[in-house]
């Protein structure tokens, strides 16, 4: 597929450049700041765009704001954005809309599920850093619905918050797509949540409520 | 210009002349045998009175040429040394060695009249003080009428028959007419009268003038009044030696002398306006010394007739008692003297006095604080502009009483400025209405009253600026800090960590490069990228320690992350708002070191960590079910909580008792 590059040090964007590309993908731009990222996308009509969140001038959330506008203006460009640390600013919100992924920069160095993270959000899914799910699903209070749980199911809703189908739950911890299928029956229903057979529409639900709960 | 500088010229050196040679005349006749009473007493006091004359009216016509005044001083002092030259003269020429000095006669006649030229000169300069022209118009025919009455008085005087005064007591006037003696005497009488009356007129322009003048004229006239008003009073003390020991004698020359010093004296001051302002003081203190002196007087008097009638006559008891009371009733008499003459001459000064005294008295007792001076000087001497300004030494400037700077320089001109001081050093300055200039007795003897109150309030407002500025440097430091560890985390992240990525990519690269190659090298390289990863969490949670990223998004979240992170279970309560970014931070820091204190030390199975908003203020409070007994101990982790919060201008309270748990309460001031 073809992408779009913004990341302000060269180092880095060398790399992910080469992973890229050896993964059989096109990289089409290299930025290093926002504005150029959003000239590229506008010029070479990407498939994916990966952003870092911080870059020049400020060095605040100016990846963070161009994935927004990406998103906003051209539905059809998926966006992953990588960052040093955890920020759930925007992310939720946008991952919940597919299409959208933000992993921090580390995970770059498992490359196959980053590939296979990229590849995800190409195709409209999400891709969310299990850090950003860790914190989501920390329960707030005694009252909060997630703390009815059990850890097995709390370690499934994590992985379908990431943005995983069932068989990709299932690889993970080494269970059949079945009894995936059984514990993600039983979160939907502790946590009021209809059930649906399409993976996305699913985490689309989990994350809504996620975010419902997080603010 | 030049005639003038010229006429000045010729006038001081015909005075200097003229007293000069009747000086040496009259030390010639006495060496030869003149024989009246203290020859030299006239001389001693005349001369110095002369000089004082010359050279204040000399200055006066260099300095002002078109003003009149001097010229009306010069015509005093050459009165003066005029009377002094005739009747060195005569006493040489007629009464020492007759027929030695030509016109000898002449000079007889003239010094029975010259001093009709000393009131001349003297109500000239009542009439045309200070501008050196007549009140208005209308004052014209008086001032033609003095001129007539003098040149009668003269006239008459000169042709009346009879002898002078000591030492021509013996000789007849020359010049007069003894058939003339009768029909002059009414006129002689009516002429006196009149010169007197011309004093009185000179009087009245003064007093004229004195009503419509403001500012400094007011102020001029009122020096020349004060000297003028010792005219009566020797005229009274005349009297009174006249009456008491039978002629006028040394009472009325003393007394003429003084005038003679007194009124050219104040006029220097009134022109040269040097020491214009003391002038109440002056009349002030006189009164009171003049009263003070005769009470005094009164009561030794009576004493010393008392306890002589009880003593015996000449007894030495009945003057060393008088004595003794007049002594010990010196110092009592003063201030209540003082504070009659006040009340009676000077209301103001002493309702002013009154006010600031009980004000004083107030703040000894706590009644009132020393920063109202400024409403207590504006009240006592009638300025409702006035203000009172703090002088502070370590940052040299005025502030007003609550602290704020004021620049003493750029105030508006309508208003004076006077320094408040004690002894030398600097207190503060008073702005007010320059009018109080004028008063300047009042301000002063009100001012002094107050040092004190200024000085404690002074004192006051520096101790409550430099605590602000303290508090402020504080506050300064810590967000100084806080900025610091966001610089930190942001260099931990963006730097180091981002180059341990960078690192691990290309390992990883090198890695999938060598495809089928040595697995023990593939092998040793995903290890190094392991490593890698390992070494950018830690990273990761060395930035979180030093400041956690997740605060930019709000203290919510970071709190959250803190209670996720937490080994003990947290129970969380949040308000979901936004705070001043150090408040938040202040408040992360009371939460994060509060919440390590109990997992280290509580042995505690729950915490509860609430946040809330109670009006302007942000309550961070964390509650365990610990053990307890937490203190606050110098150097311990809740010290630096307590001096964190203290620096926000919060404040910190622990309640630790022992088996119950311990509560950590911040109250942070967050006013947004």
């Amino acid at each position: 597929m073809r992408i779009v590059i913004a990341e302000d040090s060269v180092l880095l964007r060398e790399g992910l450049t080469r992973l890229l590309e050896d993964a059989g993908h096109q990289v089409v731009a290299r930025v290093n700041n926002a504005d150029g990222l959003l000239a590229a996308v506008d010029q070479h009509d990407p498939e994916l765009a990966v952003v870092d969140v911080r870059m020049p001038p400020t060095f605040d959330d100016e990846g963070m704001r161009a994935a927004v506008s990406i998103r906003e203006k051209n539905p059809k460009v998926a966006v992953l954005v990588l960052s040093q640390h955890v920020e759930t600013r925007h992310a939720v919100e946008l991952a919940s809309s597919g299409g959208f992924g933000y992993l921090l920069k580390d995970r770059v160095l498992d490359v196959d599920d980053f590939l296979d993270a990229a590849q995800r959000v190409a195709d409209g899914g999400s891709a969310l850093d299990p850090e950003v799910v860790a914190t989501l699903l920390s329960p707030a209070g005694r009252k909060d619905p997630l703390a009815e749980l059990t850890s097995r199911e709390r370690e499934v809703l994590g992985l379908m918050a990431e943005g995983r189908t069932n068989a990709g739950i299932a690889r993970r911890l080494f269970l059949t797509e079945k009894t995936v299928e059984t514990h993600v029956r039983s979160i939907l229903g502790k946590l009021g949540l209809l059930t649906s057979d399409d993976d996305h529409r699913r985490v689309l639900a989990v994350l809504a409520h996620l975010r419902a709960h997080a603010q | 210009m030049r005639r003038r500088a010229a006429l000045a010229a010729v006038t001081l050196t015909a005075i200097v002349g003229l007293l000069g040679s009747g000086l040496v005349m009259h030390m010639i006749a006495v060496a030869d045998g003149l024989r009246m009473p203290a020859p030299f007493l006239v001389p001693a006091l005349l001369v110095p009175a002369t000089i004082i004359q010359t050279a204040v009216g000399g200055v006066a016509v260099w300095r002002q040429p078109r003003n009149v005044v001097g010229w009306c001083l010069l015509g005093l002092a050459g009165a003066n040394a005029f009377n002094a030259f005739v009747s060195g003269y005569a006493e040489l020429g007629v009464l020492v060695h007759p027929g030695s000095l030509p016109a000898a006669g002449a000079a007889l006649v003239l010094q029975t009249s010259g001093w009709v030229l000393v009131y001349a000169s003297l109500t000239a300069l009542a009439l045309v003080f200070p501008d050196g022209r007549l009140p208005s118009r209308r004052w014209r025919p008086a001032a033609v009428g003095v001129a007539l009455a003098t040149l009668a008085a003269g006239t008459t005087v000169t042709l009346f028959p009879g002898t002078g005064n000591p030492p021509f007591d013996h000789v007849q006037n020359p010049a007069g007419v003894h058939l003339l003696a009768g029909p002059l005497l009414p006129l002689l009488v009516l002429s006196l009268a009149a010169l007197l009356a011309g004093l009185a007129v000179g009087a009245a322009a003064i007093a004229v003038r004195f009503r419509r003048a403001t500012g400094v004229e007011r102020l001029q006239l009122k020096w020349l009044a004060y000297a003028g008003g010792f005219v009566p009073a020797v005229l009274v003390l005349c009297w009174l030696s006249e009456l008491i020991l039978g002629g006028p004698g040394v009472a009325f020359i003393l007394g003429f002398a003084f005038i003679n010093i007194a009124i050219p004296a104040a006029v220097g001051i009134a022109i040269f306006r040097h020491g214009l302002y003391d002038v109440d003081r002056l009349i002030n203190r006189t009164l009171v010394y003049a009263t003070l002196t005769v009470l005094l007087t009164a009561a030794f008097a009576a004493l010393t007739l008392m306890l002589g009638v009880l003593l015996g006559r000449g007894s030495v008891w009945a003057t060393a008692g008088a004595t003794l009371a007049v002594a010990l009733a010196f110092r009592p008499l003063r201030s209540r003297v003082q504070r009659a003459v006040d009340w009676r001459f000077d209301r103001n000064k002493y309702e002013g006095l009154r006010a600031v005294d009980g004000f004083i008295e107030k703040v000894r007792r706590g009644q009132a604080s020393p920063e109202q001076v400024g409403e207590v000087l504006r009240q006592a001497l009638r300025d409702p502009t006035l203000e009172v300004l703090f002088w502070l030494p370590e940052s040299a400037i005025y502030v007003n009483r609550s602290g704020k700077p004021v620049s003493a320089s750029s105030e508006e001109e309508s208003r004076a400025q006077t320094p408040l001081e004690r002894g030398q050093a600097r207190l503060g300055l008073l702005l007010h209405n320059p009018a109080l200039l004028e008063r300047r007795e009042l301000l002063r003897s009100v001012l002094s009253a107050s040092t004190l109150a200024v000085e404690i309030a002074r004192l006051r407002v520096e101790v409550r600026v430099q605590l602000a500025e303290v508090q402020a440097s504080r506050s300064r430091i810590l967000a100084a800090g806080y900025e610091e560890r966001r610089q930190i985390e942001r260099d931990l992240h963006d730097g180091a960590q981002q180059r341990l990525v960078s690192l691990g990519l290309s390992l990883r690269l090198r890695e999938r490069g060598v495809d089928g190659g040595s697995p023990s090298l593939r092998a040793a390289l995903d290890e190094a990228v392991d490593e890698v990863g390992r070494a950018i969490t830690d990273l990761r949670e060395l930035a979180r320690g030093v400041r956690p990223a997740r605060l930019d998004q709000g203290l919510d979240f970071a709190l959250r992350d803190l209670a996720r992170r937490s080994p003990i279970p947290v129970e969380l309560e949040l308000t979901g708002e936004r705070m001043p970014t150090d408040v938040e931070a202040a408040a992360y820091f009371v939460a994060c070191e509060a919440l390590t204190n109990t997992v280290k030390h509580a042995a505690a199975s729950h915490v509860a960590l609430r946040i809330a908003r109670e009006n302007d203020h942000l309550i961070v409070r964390i509650e365990d079910d610990g053990i307890g007994g937490a203190r606050l101990v110098p150097g311990s982790g809740l010290a630096g909580l307590a001096d964190r919060v203290d620096a926000h201008g919060g404040r910190l309270r622990i309640d630790s008792r022992s088996g119950i748990g311990t509560l950590v309460e911040a109250k942070l001031p967050c006013a947004s």
